[in-house]
């Protein structure tokens, strides 16, 4: 029989154009190669749909890739969250799917997704999922090889039916660079994407709610 | 609160202005409105001017991940919905309080779809906040954090995460101070009690 695996992309960009789909495919990709059958979901979109998500990740393994918000997910998520806790109270299964969790974030440290992470471990013993282990990555979607390993590594390692290595998270946890090249970097950016919507750096510092 | 700032922002003159709170209330029954009006009650008792915002009640669409309030409208979500009064009455307030039901160690999703719309209070630009990369803030003064989660009953992993999670969001959003303090389905308090919790944020 066929494992199946779903997706579940947190991210507002949907699809297509998120970093969270990027990261998911490149999963996603490990997956297939080792004949698992793989769907996407849009959490954003389901919710809006009202779909059956207890339904949708009646799988052998769901993955959530998903931004970090505020330290934490993004409501859509969290509402995803409470419609299948509430949706599989009570549930009996011979074998509980897997859950595991990929938390991306534009700053440097992906440390900083730690929490995110441990409301998704608490989501899963609070759902019946078992929890098959995570991944923390920073710097808003550079390339890097490192991350690249990381999510082969990952995607190798649930498709053979183990957890996410934590050996494989601690390393990708390292920034990426030095703190102070991704916010020289990082500032240069943001003064960019001003300039391109026609506003000065000093235009980005407005304060409008105290006027 | 113990600090009045004397601000250079716009002509917006926080000493002329009495203290106020904002309460986000994010619970989607009816869990969390005894907890609501014994902060309402607290701050009446103590002369805040209050602004309550029930957010079941309330239509936030979630946050698009656009950035448009950082580098198109500065400062002012592009999408016109209740977030922005939102928005304005926390960038005014002296105290902003959370109150959710704890939700897998976290706010609820009621509680989340505000929070994830108050990004325009900061500013794109990074930079150090103690040995992590911070974003910028936007204003002079930010209000100080409290967050009272409601729990059927006391859960030592989630009090943990959601400590937690408060004190990286006040370190986000730049709160000078910040607390996170329990009620239970029974009534009783956990530690720090709600009125302990709200000295220890307002007289730090």
């Amino acid at each position: 029989m066929t494992n199946r695996a779903l997706l579940l992309i947190g991210s507002p960009k949907g699809l297509e154009a998120s970093l969270s789909s990027r990261y998911a495919r490149a999963i996603g990709a490990r997956l297939e190669r080792n004949g698992w059958a793989v769907e996407s979901l849009h959490v954003h979109r389901a919710i809006e749909a009202g779909d059956d998500l207890v339904a949708r990740t009646a799988v052998e393994l769901v993955l959530l890739v998903a931004p970090l918000y505020v330290d934490s997910l993004p409501a859509p998520v969290i509402d995803a969250f409470e419609r299948m806790a509430a949706g599989r109270a009570g549930r009996e299964e011979t074998t509980a799917p897997r859950l595991a969790a990929l938390v991306h974030c534009g700053f440097v440290e992906p440390k900083q997704n730690e929490t995110a992470i441990e409301i998704c471990r608490q989501f899963a013993g609070a759902s019946g999922f078992e929890w098959f282990g995570a991944l923390a990555l920073g710097g808003g979607g550079i390339p890097s090889r490192r991350v690249t390993r990381a999510l082969d590594e990952a995607g190798d390692a649930l498709a053979k039916g183990f957890p996410i290595p934590p050996e494989t998270r601690r390393r990708a946890e390292r920034p990426i660079m030095p703190r102070l090249l991704y916010i020289l970097g990082g500032n240069l950016m943001w003064r960019r994407s001003a300039k391109r919507s026609g506003l000065s750096k000093e235009d980005l510092l407005a304060a409008p709610y105290v006027d | 609160m113990s600090r009045v700032d004397r601000t250079n922002d716009g002509g917006y003159d926080r000493r002329m202005a009495s203290r106020t709170v904002c309460i986000l209330d994010g619970g989607r029954s009816g869990a969390t409105d005894g907890a609501r009006d014994a902060v309402a009650a607290l701050a009446a008792a103590r002369g805040f001017k209050t602004t309550v915002f029930r957010l079941r009640d309330v239509e936030i669409a979630p946050c698009r991940g656009c950035f448009a309030c950082w580098v198109k409208t500065p400062g002012i979500c592009i999408v016109d919905d209740a977030a922005r009064e939102i928005a304005q009455a926390v960038a005014r307030s002296d105290l902003l309080v959370y109150v959710t039901p704890v939700t897998f160690g976290g706010y609820s999703s009621e509680l989340k779809k505000g929070v994830d719309r108050l990004i325009p209070l900061i500013l794109p630009y990074f930079t150090f906040v103690g040995r992590e990369v911070h974003h910028i803030r936007r204003y002079r003064h930010y209000a100080s954090l409290l967050a009272v989660g409601v729990l059927p009953r006391p859960d030592e992993i989630q009090e943990r995460i959601f400590r937690k999670l408060v004190r990286r969001n006040s370190i986000n959003f730049h709160a000078p101070d910040a607390e996170a303090c329990f009620v239970y389905e029974d009534g009783i308090e956990g530690r720090p009690s709600l009125e302990d919790a709200w000295s220890e944020v307002i007289e730090g």
